[in-house]
This record gives C-alpha cells, structure tokens and sequence, in this order.
C-alpha cells in the first residue's frame, strides 16, 4: 500500500493530502465546507467545546502554499458555521483567514456555500478577495459549493464541496477504518471537507443532499472513484461500484 | 475504625433510654425489640455511626427512627423543639419516600395522642418529603417552616446544599439516615451522595451521626467505612443470621439437552403453577424486562382460569409509573397471587405478604440471589424461601453452586467506584457557588469521603483547572470557565451568573438513556425501538430481530439507528444479550472451585460415591445430581475439565475456513470482556490480523479471519504485564461502548449540558456532540479529566481491570501457582460439552432460542458418539434431521 501526497486526476487537477485540490494550469488551491466558528456554535448549545480548528487549518494552507506555487486560493463554500452571522469568534476567525491567504497569494476566490450568510460582509475590506455568490469559472473548472444548482457546466469540469464525502473501509471480521475522501471521474471532482472536526463525524450513507446529490444520482454513485486521505497520505482506492460489491456497504456521507 | 456489635442490648437496657410515651407506644404495638433494634437503637440513641444489615421485616428502619423520635418527643415536652432539620433520610427510590412519610407519620401521631394527655402544650413534629417531585409552593413552606424529619434523595440533597436557605437549617442535623446502602455503595449516585455529606459535615460545628440500612452485603467493613467516611469510627450490626433461608434448585425436566423446546417449556409453566399455587404469594424474577412479559404471557395462556389480570401482574422499569404502582400497591395488600419482575422489585418498600421467590435461571451473584430471596418472608421468624429454576446445563452447575454458596453466605464483594473525576467535578461547581475555597482546605474535605480517600491531589488539580477552562486558552476562559481558579494563591470560587441555573438544571448521576429509533435506509421507514445498551454492542453487519422481523445494522447516527431489512436465517446478536447481567467474579471462583472438586472426585470415586457427595454436600436430588455427574462425566471423557488453572482452548474451523479459538475462561463476563478484548488487540498489533470477540460469562471466542491461525503459546508470550491497562485503552478505540460512556461522563462532568438555557438536548444530540468532541478533547491531553473517567468508569466500573490483571498475571506466572492455557484434544473438528454453550452463543449468536437448543443437542449427541457412549433416553434422531441445518452444521461436521 502506497500512501501519495498529491494524486493526478487528469487536465492539470490533484488531489493533495492536505483535504484540498490543487489546479496546476492556474495555479490554484481549492477547498470547501471549513466551517469556522463551529466550536462556538457548539458552545452555545450547551457543548464546551475547546477551540483549535481555526490553527489545523492554517497548518494545512501553510503546508499546500510550500509544497506548490500557488497563485490563488478558492474557499468552496460553507467557510464559517452559523447560519447567523454568529459568534465574535466565527466572525474573526474568518478575517482572519482572508487577511492570512491574502498575505500569502494574490487572489482569493470565496464561492457563498448553503452556510454562508453574511459572509459577503466580512469580505469586504479585503483587496484580493472576490466574493461569488453562485459559482467561479477558472480555467476549465466550474466551481460551485453544491447545495445549488448550477446550469451548463457539462463542458467543464465541475467541483463541489458541500457533503463531506468519507469512506469506511472494513474486513471480513468486522474491523473498520473511517477516512475522509474525494470523490472524481471523468468531469467532477468532490472536495473532503477542510474542517478537521467533519472527520470524526457519524456518516451517513447515501444521502447526499441539494444540487449534490442529485448529480451523483444521475451519473450513479458508483461510476465515482473515491480517493481516502489519511493522515500520512492519499490512497487509492478501486471504482465505487467494485467497493460495493466487495464488502456491501463502504460508501458513507457525511451529512454536514 | 469498624467494629462489628456482637452482644445485643437486653430489653430493660433499651427500655431504660426510651420516654414513658414512646415505650407505651412501643409495646402497644410489639411483643419485643427485634434483633436489628438490640444491637442498634441503644447505640444510635449514644450517638455512634452504625450500619444496620439485615433482611426485610426486621425492623431496621424503625431502628433508626426510633431513637430519632425518642429524642425529638422529648424535646416537643420540653417546648424546646426547634425549626430546623434534625433528622436527614436519604433514599435512592424517590417511590420510597411517600411510603416512609406515611409509615412515619401514623406513629408520630399515635405517640402525639399519648403524650397529649400529660403535655397539652407538645409541639408538633413535622415530616417533609422533598423530591424532584416537591412543588415549588410547598418548598417554600419547607424553607419558611423546615421539617424536622426530612425525607429526601441523593439529588435533592444536593441541591438543598447550595439552596442558602435550606443549607442554613441543615448545618444543625444531627442523624442521617441512608437507606439501601447496599444499592448506594456500588455506583455513582452513592459517590455524589457521600461527597454531598461531606460538604454538608463541614459546614457543621459537630459530627453527624450517621446510620446506614443495608441488606446482605459483603464485606461490611467496607460498606461501613462507605457510611462513615474516611478515617472515622462505625459500628457495623449484622442481624442476617436471624433469618433462617431455604434454597433450592429444581430444573423442569429431568434431562436439559434432549428434551424436545416445546416440552421444556410446557414442563417450566407446570412447575411454575404447582409452586406459585402452593403458595399464598410467589414473586418472580426473571432476570430481563422480556422474560418477564414472556412468563407472564405464557402463564395466562397456559392456564387462563387461575391467572387474570387480577391476580398476576409484570413489574419493569420500562412499564410506566401508574402501572408499577399499581402492582406494587396491590402486591402488600395481598391481593395479588403472583409478581414477575425483571429485577425491579429487588429493592424498595417492604413488599408484604410473599412466602415465595422464584429466580428463573441464575441471578448471577450470591448477594443479589440472597436479596432477592430476602424479599420472602414477611415477619422475621418466617424462613426465607427461594427457588432456582435452570434453564440449561451451564445454568444448572452455576445455580448449584450459587445456592451452596448461599446457604454458607458466602457473598461476592461489592465494588465501590474510586476517584470519579466526573461527579468531583459536579461538587467543585458546587462548592465554588458556596464560597471561596483554598484547594489544600476542599482537596481535604473530598478525601474525607470514602469513595475519594485515594484521590490524587494532581487529578484534582486537572479537575480545577478544567473547570476553570483553562484547557482551551486564557481569552476563552470566559467562555468555558464554570469556576474561578487562581494557580497561583491556589484558590477556586464562583464564576458568572449562569454556573449557578446551569448546576442546578443538570446536577445529577444517573445519565439520559433512551431507546434509539430504528429506521430502515433508503425510504426511512420507522421500525421500532433498540435499547441504548443494546445499541452499544452493535456493529455494522450484525443481524438482530426487532418486532419479529430481521434486519441488519447499518449504522447510527445520534439515536438513530439505520438499517436494512434481512433474509439472512438467523440473527446475530440475540435481542435479550444486553440485559443480561454479569456473573461476579466472586461465584466464578467458587464455580472453579467446583470444577476442581467435581474432577479430583471423578478420578478417584465411584459415580455412586460422587453422586452421594452431590446429594449431601450440595443438597440436590438425585436426578439433579445425576444432570450435575453427566455434565462432568461427559466433559472428562471427552476432553478435560478446565478450571480457573488450566485454561482449556479449543479450535474449530467454519466451513469457509474462518478459524475460531474458544477460550474456557471462566471469570465472569466483566473480566472476559476485558480479557478477549486484551487479546484480540495484541494479535492485531502483533500478528497484524483483524480479531472478531465474543464473550460470555463461562469464556470467549476469537475469530480470525481465513487462513490464518494462532498460538495460545505465542499469546501467552505476547501479555506485556506492564502494559495491559494502554493496550485495553487503544482496544476501546473506536467502539460504541467508550462513545457512549464517553458521552455520559462528558454529561456528569458538564463538559455536555443536557440542559441549557432553558432547552434540554435530546439524547441524539448530546451523542452527536459527544463523537466529534472526544477526538478533539482527547488530542488536548490523554489525562483530560473527562477522558481519564471515561476509560476509568468503563476498565473498572463496567469492565473488572483488577481481576483481569490477577487472571493475566496468574497466566505469566505459569508453574503449580499460576495458570495454562490447555490445547483441548480434538476429536474431529467438535468442541468438547463445556463449549457447546459458548459455540452456541459465539457462532453464533445465531440463533432463535428454539434452534439454540437444537444446535446444542446435536453437538451433544456427536460428543457422546465419540467417546462412545449412547446417550440415554435420548431420542433416536434419523441423520436427516438435521440436514436441513445445511452450512451451520457443516461447520461441526468432523472433518
């Protein structure tokens, strides 16, 4: 078993193992559904959970931006958590992130995921940073979160984010492993989530949501390839249809 | 120090402390003090902490009462009655309380009449009853006007404590009184209630005097050191021997492997109508809430004239209250012919008029067994009946032994829950809202409790500075801080406006369990309900019967359980497993000892010889002993008989080349869960192989998977001694088990508040919360206080580290002291008779109860035919029988 830092998915695109695409033809990260402030949202219903995500994810950026020449960087949707324009944490974390990625690239792509509200707000301010309120055109990609539809985009390649694909891989005794995953074929590309608190996630099987789901419907959930990151590298796995067939039930979505 | 009473007071002796009117009341209503008020009234009324122990009817309450209402009766002459709590009862069943408000108040009254005649001018004595229950109106009452017997539980006791009002009139009781101490001493709500003395005695000017209500229990020192708290005196009276007990095991048909499902069945009714009807009142314990719809079902079917709804009546926690009531209420008016119960009805009000104890199948330790019998007998010198009713080999060799050991009262040790961090940190929150503490001065306070006499003072700073929140950063501080903590004057005290509603809406120990909601995947079809303990031993793949179809677990989201409907033949995980209670480590070791007996006695005597040992030594019939000798006989043939020394292991191979290893350890499931899990997680380290585990109480089963084998030598030589309690540690990874007590504790610590700002959180969502934050908690520091208590609760609590070490440690040491692992001869590829139970149960699982008893009989039959033998007054099966077993059966085909 051979673990991979970036996988080529073809055109110039890679998987990398920092949960994030990288787009070589135009130099450019993309990542989705990072959910910032979600420690205070918790906290707000009565859950003391600890902050640490905003740091994990700066890792990451940190780690794609000396491994490649990036140029730009395009946020996926669902970047912050509350529905709500929400906590003074989520509110900063994510100024934060835009005045750390403006630092470090020249342009910063934000495409508004379902989580999104206000988030258009706390762009502004910030020279490099564009706000899309549906999709982002880059090169041969169209880029949309996924809980919207999108039309015309069979030209391209099309990535979302948006449900957090993860998969399990079992044996005959019973013994699992959870790990988040892209899924691609010929045409699309689904981003794992950035957030590193999706990981630990119950899964739910088959029922991706919105825009998403009804496209894996359509081309069959099985016709996917899905690529599982684990903690020391990306690993390839056969076709989704053959994973069924091997231990029944291996394919699990996060609902987010 | 404990000291055990062992001289009675005399009759003139105890006469002599009582007013005139208490006495005159007294022996208006009995002959004579019973022997539970001999030993300890006189000492009560001197001010001595003392543990009264002893069975139903023997006046152990009025014990305690009475010294009580001596002295508040005298001071209503006096006119010195004050308004204040003198007198604190402290019960877990907040059912119980009405019952002892009533019970106290008729001869409060009665005694008032008595005195009205020479004191016209008597004060009232008050009894006030609070509960979760208490209305707010009368809470007010109680803080304007306290009671002065005040009946209460381990949560209200709680509250009342940082209720300034209430705490006010507190400080000055003088007696408190805790009931079912034996129910206390083992688990959490125990823990918080002695923490809650504590904090109460300190705030005292003088000690309290405390008096315990227990029924058997061993040992007595301990639960009296539990009592009084650490390092202070405690007498312990212990009046079990007053009643007399009578014991039996009685199996419904003469042979328990070849008599036909349906007939065991019709012959168990039978037996259960010949004994309930020879009694006046028969209460049943069935073990599990659907063995006791089962029996009752079965018994109104099987004889619809003799059992109406009028005369028999089930008892569970899972019926509402009105229902339980209903029974109960009916039962000590004696209106009711026969009570099933799960094991509800172990604890609790003197329920009257029953002269008979049922225990279908074993009750799975000495104390319980002697609890549960004790429940018969309603005045003191009427004997204690029970029966033991067994329901298959293994179940028959356990009762003999259980009721032995009985009869000796010879009673497996309780365990007190040590240092959990989880209720501490309840109590600091609390203590902080009460004052400014210095850690030295409140570190103090909580050793003085038993259950803390070994805390740490670092664990308890890890508590403080969690609760501080100064484990996510100062800024945020104010954010998760629940109490102020200055490191560096080492002081802790309140914190915010909301710690306060935030303490009190979610104080407690007794976590939110709820049944999970089953649903089928794709069209999400509601189906039912699973238990969350239930839920618990699930993994995706299993196949489990619910509302008599069959489905496999797909996965849980929160309290949502996926599945899919199945066609596979049979289940995997049988529904009732989860309910099933633990055999205490306790019997295992008298059950080995056994086995050891029955073995030397094998190879020396004559099945005459032997049979008459069993007759006389163990009291049975003779056509149990002849089951109990045909048991060993056949298992000595065959292979050998194992014990707690020789470890025997089998191996068998399914027909797809799966290998399984059978382990006979028998140590009880506590220990075996542990120990298999131990195991499996060495072999997936070292072997680098996948193991699947089952467990039961008599052993284990590990499945490995194609084409690969195992050495019991080789595991042997893999126990790192040193390393066993982190290797279990990583072997609890990932599994629903630690989720789930991860979540309770996380709950119990606050770290989850299952009520918030007025919105209580589903059950589903605190589970939720729980997965995605352990992870997060756990990166911040293995030694997280709340982490620390989940692996702690589950190692010691649920599981029994202690007793697995002593088992792995006994196996290193080898040699005539220690432990072997045996590799079982092999005749083909069939497991000796010890194991047909565990294949049973471990391939499984398999199995409806109809077709258990089919497996079983059959690889009984193959065993007997190998070491040539017919078995006797079995039937005579044609082969093709059992061809319709098709790939099960191959699997015990011999090669």
């Amino acid at each position: 078993m051979e673990l991979f830092e970036k996988i080529d998915l073809g055109n110039g695109l890679y998987a990398t193992k920092w949960h994030a695409l990288y787009h070589e033809p135009t130099r450019s990260v993309i990542c989705s559904d990072l959910h910032l402030g979600y420690e205070r949202a918790m906290v707000g219903q009565g859950v003391m959970f600890p902050l640490g995500q905003f740091e994990k994810i700066i890792e990451k950026f940190q780690a794609l931006f000396s491994a490649f020449k990036v140029e730009s960087v395009v946020l996926n949707g669902d970047v912050k958590h509350e529905f709500g324009r929400g906590s003074y944490q989520q509110e900063s974390e994510v100024r934060k992130l835009l005045g750390f990625l403006s630092g470090k690239c020249e342009k910063v792509h934000v495409v508004k995921g379902n989580h999104d509200n206000y988030l258009k707000e706390f762009c502004k301010g910030f020279e490099r940073v564009e706000f899309h309120e549906k999709q982002l055109t880059l090169d041969g990609l169209l880029i949309t979160h996924g809980a919207e539809a999108v039309a015309n985009y069979s030209s391209k390649t099309l990535v979302m984010g948006h449900q957090h694909p993860s998969i399990v891989l079992r044996d005959e005794v019973g013994a699992q492993m959870k790990l988040p995953c892209f899924l691609h074929k010929k045409g699309f590309a689904i981003t794992p989530a950035m957030s590193p608190l999706s990981a630990g996630t119950e899964a739910l099987r088959g029922s991706a949501t919105g825009f998403l789901g009804r496209v894996l419907e359509s081309e069959g959930i099985g016709s996917f390839t899905p690529i599982a990151v684990s903690p020391d590298g990306l690993l390839g796995l056969p076709k989704l249809s053959r994973l069924q067939r091997l231990s029944g039930k291996s394919l699990f979505f996060e609902q987010e | 120090m404990i000291k055990h009473l062992t001289k009675p007071f005399t009759g003139s002796e105890i006469d002599a402390i009582l007013d005139s009117d208490v006495k005159s009341w007294f022996y208006s209503k009995f002959k004579d003090y019973t022997p539970a008020q001999k030993y300890a009234l006189k000492e009560i009324h001197d001010g001595k902490n003392v543990l009264i122990s002893s069975p139903t009817g023997s006046g152990k309450t009025l014990s305690a009462f009475l010294a009580v209402i001596n002295e508040l009766v005298g001071l209503s002459k006096n006119g010195t009655l004050e308004d204040r709590v003198y007198a604190l009862y402290i019960s877990p069943l907040k059912a119980l309380n009405n019952d002892i408000r009533v019970n106290l108040q008729e001869p409060l009254d009665e005694i008032a009449a008595l005195v009205e005649r020479s004191n016209p001018d008597q004060q009232e004595i008050r009894v006030g009853v609070r509960t979760g229950d208490t209305t707010v109106a009368e809470r007010v009452k109680q803080a304007a006007k306290p009671p002065h017997i005040f009946i209460t539980t381990p949560e209200s006791l709680a509250i009342l404590l940082n209720s300034p009002k209430m705490a006010e009139s507190l400080r000055k009781v003088k007696w408190v009184i805790l009931d079912e101490v034996h129910s206390l001493a083992e688990n959490k709500r125990g823990t918080h209630l002695m923490l809650s003395l504590e904090r109460l005695q300190y705030s005292m000017p003088h000690e309290l005097v405390r008096i315990g209500l227990s029924a058997t229990i061993h040992p007595l020192e301990e639960v009296a050191q539990f009592l009084a708290g650490t390092e202070r005196d405690c007498l312990v009276a212990d009046v079990n021997y007053v009643k007399q007990v009578d014991i039996e095991v009685l199996s419904p048909v003469p042979d328990l492997i070849y008599t036909p499902h349906e007939e065991v069945q019709r012959e168990l009714y039978k037996l259960l109508d010949k004994l309930i009807q020879s009694h006046k009142t028969t209460l049943v314990f069935t073990n599990t809430r659907s063995g006791t719809e089962r029996v009752v079902y079965n018994l109104k079917k099987s004889f619809p004239e003799k059992y109406t709804d009028d005369s028999i009546g089930a008892h569970h926690s899972s019926l509402s209250k009105t229902e339980r009531l209903e029974v109960e209420e009916k039962l000590k008016q004696g209106k009711m012919k026969v009570v099933v119960c799960s094991t509800s009805l172990e604890l609790g009000i003197d329920i009257g008029f029953i002269d008979l104890v049922i225990l279908l199948t074993s009750p799975k330790s000495v104390a319980r067994c002697l609890q549960r019998i004790g429940r018969s007998g309603h005045k003191l010198h009427e004997k204690s009946k029970g029966v033991l009713v067994v329901m298959d080999r293994d179940d028959l060799v356990e009762c003999v032994v259980m009721a032995h050991a009985a009869r000796q009262r010879l009673l497996d040790r309780v365990k007190v829950p040590r240092n959990c961090l989880d209720v501490l940190s309840q109590h600091v929150i609390g203590m902080s809202l009460e004052r400014r503490w210095g850690v030295g001065e409140a570190f103090e306070v909580v050793r003085r409790a038993f259950p803390f006499s070994g805390l740490s003072m670092a664990d308890f700073h890890s508590v403080l500075s969690y609760l501080s929140g100064s484990m996510t950063g100062l800024e945020e501080k104010r954010v998760y801080g629940k109490i102020y903590y200055d490191e560096n004057a080492q002081e802790f005290g309140r914190r915010g406006r909301l710690t306060r509603v935030i303490y009190f809406t979610n104080l407690g120990t007794i976590p939110d369990e709820s049944s999970a909601r089953v649903f089928t995947r794709g069209d999400k079809n509601y189906v039912g309900n699973l238990e969350e303990d239930f839920l618990q031993r699930l993994k995706p793949g299993d196949l489990f019967v619910l509302g008599g179809k069959m489905y496999e677990f797909l996965y849980a989201r929160g309290m949502k359980v996926y599945v899919e409907r199945s066609h596979a033949p049979s289940p995997t995980i049988p529904s009732w497993f989860s309910e099933q209670l633990p055999l205490s480590f306790g019997l295992a070791m008298q059950i080995n000892d056994f086995r050891r007996q029955m073995r030397d006695a094998l190879d020396s005597k004559t099945k005459a010889e032997v049979m008459r040992g069993l007759r006389e030594k163990m009291l049975l019939e003779s056509q149990t002993a002849e089951a109990v000798y045909n048991y060993f006989n056949e298992q000595k043939k065959y292979s050998i008989i194992p014990d707690n020394q020789r470890i025997l292991v089998e191996v068998f191979k399914s027909h797809d080349n799966r290998q399984f290893y059978l382990f006979h350890t028998l140590f009880g499931r506590r220990v075996n869960d542990a120990l298999s899990r131990y195991f499996a997680y060495l072999l997936t380290e070292n072997k680098r192989m996948n193991v699947a585990v089952t467990i039961s109480d008599n052993g284990f089963v590990l499945q490995v998977p194609q084409h690969r084998s195992l050495s019991a030598i080789e595991l042997k030589q893999m126990v790192d001694l040193s390393r066993v309690e982190a290797d279990l540690k990583k072997a609890l990874e990932g599994t629903e088990l630690l989720k789930r007590r991860f979540r309770h504790v996380a709950a119990r610590s606050f770290l989850i508040l299952r009520n918030y700002l007025g919105r209580e959180k589903s059950v589903g969502r605190q589970q939720l919360s729980a997965h995605i934050l352990f992870g997060v908690v756990k990166r911040i520091s293995e030694n997280f206080p709340v982490i620390k208590e989940t692996f702690r609760e589950i190692l010691e609590d649920y599981m029994d580290l202690e007793h697995t070490m002593q088992v792995l440690k006994d196996l290193k040491k080898g040699g005539s002291e220690g432990s072997h692992f045996v590799l079982g001869k092999q005749h083909g590829n069939l497991p000796s008779p010890f194991a047909h139970g565990l294949v049973v149960l471990g391939y499984g699982d398999v199995m409806v109860m109809q077709d258990q008893k089919e497996l079983l009989r059959y690889l009984h039959e193959s065993v007997l035919r190998q070491i040539g033998e017919t078995p006797e007054g079995a039937p005579v099966r044609k082969k093709d029988k059992f061809e319709e077993w098709g790939e099960i059966l191959a699997t015990f085909d011999p090669e």
